[in-house]
């Protein structure tokens, strides 16, 4: 049977987000609600919930519960958890390394914090991919908000497993989407270019059968994935 | 001659020494256009861009094919082009103005570019492809799927250039199909200068998109684009007060090119 799919082709490449500035530190609306909570009733802007460590943000001396109202005296117009990304869109506007001002409202008191705005990270979307087509699945590498997210150091290798097939290989074998291999036939994985080639190494020297070594929710776990017979 | 005699007869002769006095300056401002036209225009291109547009409303989806032309500047002799991402993509800009009016989210619009095409002034046809984009800045950078058989003319973005408030400045573009995408121009006058958060030209009108701008030394002064604040960072719906034509100086456009070149540099 032949299937032919007609019109364009929909999932074309609509090309790279350019680079910009951002403030390394997590944020969460000061709602209304909160404001009120607070004793800040009438207050708007944005909560540090967390500074990443070794930022500039944390250089620059912003502290968890600091609540930004206005970057370079602009305020922040966010009452509602939909407004999150008003800072981070105002923030984006400014070239990397420009220096700013934010007021900051910290112990009933208001202070101004300047810093310079640094490059945000790679988003996972644009990490380096690998499509393994034997198991049915693919990598990518890890991005600085999974390293956030999963509380993994710097030093943490390994690639994360996406697009698992199901019904495929990799998925019978038990693997899931999220899951971070850090090791493959006792090879230790440091990136895409690396998983791609110990995949090969492995697979020419072993049978269908290939030992992954995967970190979930915490938890190391060594699965068996067999290929399909006919790889290639 | 009594005094009303002589003022009757220093009309004419004001508004024609006004008019003689005003023609040569702005003789001078076409000849100089001209020369900057004459030196650029082969770098001004025509893009054809295919689209597949989605419009969402009230729950139900409907899907079209649309095709439209927009200018771009070649800005690397490899055929690196910048172009307005608006112009390019109307759908992701009118999504953003649908969004604003649509407080419950019940208007979406999306589109997806399926086809791009560079269409030198020769009528060469090169197929391209989309490297990066810029939201926030309303660019795109646009280059060919194979690499040109000789360089391309390009803009050399290692210019300085700072116009003043009110002075004018010159838009190039390329007229459409109707047109037969000749190389247009505009002069226009810089309404406002905004410094924070970044350095904008305001105009006090533009149509050339996409297209380079100049200031009247000849001068590669930005691009043309529309400066529009994102949804996201506007409280109060309604976008009439959140766009702007603006031309982004050439600096933050050799800025981004660099993060353009890496990624063609990786793609090959």
């Amino acid at each position: 049977m032949t299937v032919l799919k007609i019109g364009p082709d929909d999932s074309r490449d609509q090309g790279l987000e350019v680079v910009k500035a951002w403030i390394p530190a997590g944020i969460q609306v000061l709602t209304a609600d909160m404001a009120f909570a607070l004793g800040l009733e009438g207050k708007r802007g944005a909560r540090i919930v967390q500074v990443y460590s070794g930022s500039s943000a944390e250089k620059a001396g912003l502290r968890v519960g600091d609540i930004v109202v206005a970057l370079d005296g602009q305020p922040i117009e966010a009452t509602r958890q939909e407004d999150l990304e008003v800072l981070p869109t105002m923030v984006r506007q400014y070239r990397i390394g420009s220096a700013v001002e934010l007021t900051v409202l910290r112990n009933a008191g208001e202070i101004k914090i300047q810093m310079k705005l640094p490059a945000a990270p790679k988003p996972a979307r644009e990490m380096d991919r690998y499509r393994c087509e034997n198991y049915d699945f693919s990598v990518r590498d890890i991005a600085f908000m999974d390293r956030i997210k999963e509380g993994w150091s710097e030093k943490q290798t390994g690639v994360i497993a996406e697009a698992v097939d199901d019904g495929g290989w990799a998925s019978l074998g038990g693997l899931s989407s999220g899951d971070l291999i850090y090791a493959v036939g006792g090879y230790v994985i440091n990136d895409v270019a690396g998983f791609e080639r110990i995949m090969q190494q492995v697979m020419a020297e072993s049978s269908r059968t290939i030992i992954v070594q995967v970190e979930r929710k915490r938890q190391n776990i060594y699965l068996e994935l067999q290929a399909a017979k006919n790889r290639k | 001659m009594s005094i009303r005699n002589v003022s009757i007869f220093m009309v004419p002769v004001c508004f024609f020494s006004i008019l003689f006095a005003a023609l040569p300056v702005q003789s001078d401002d076409a000849a100089l256009c001209r020369e900057t036209i004459a030196k650029n225009q082969s770098a001004v291109v025509t893009l054809e861009v295919v689209a597949v547009n989605r419009v969402s409303m009230f729950g139900e989806e409907r899907k079209s094919e649309s095709k439209s032309e927009a200018a771009g500047m070649i800005i690397d002799p490899s055929g690196l082009i910048v172009s307005s991402l608006a112009m390019i993509n109307p759908s992701e800009f009118f999504s953003e103005i649908f969004s604003s009016i649509s407080a419950e989210g019940d208007i979406k619009q999306s589109g997806e570019i399926t086809g791009l095409k560079i269409l030198l002034p020769g009528g060469q046809e090169i197929p391209a492809r989309v490297v990066l984009r810029d939201k926030d800045l309303d660019l795109v950078f646009i280059n060919p799927l194979k690499k040109p058989d000789k360089p391309l003319p390009f803009m050399d973005l290692n210019q300085v250039s700072t116009p003043a408030l009110l002075d004018q400045v010159l838009l190039l573009g390329r007229l459409g199909v109707v047109g037969n995408r000749t190389i247009c121009a505009d002069l226009c006058r810089v309404r406002a200068i905004i410094e924070k958060p970044r350095t904008f030209f305001v105009l006090n009108d533009a149509n050339n998109y996409g297209g380079p701008a100049f200031t009247m030394d000849g001068k590669l002064l930005g691009i043309t684009t529309i400066r529009k604040l994102p949804r996201e960072a506007v409280s109060s719906s309604g976008m009439g007060n959140n766009i702007l034509p603006v031309v982004l100086p050439v600096a933050d456009v050799a800025e981004v090119a660099k993060e353009a070149l890496a990624a063609v540099k990786k793609k090959r």
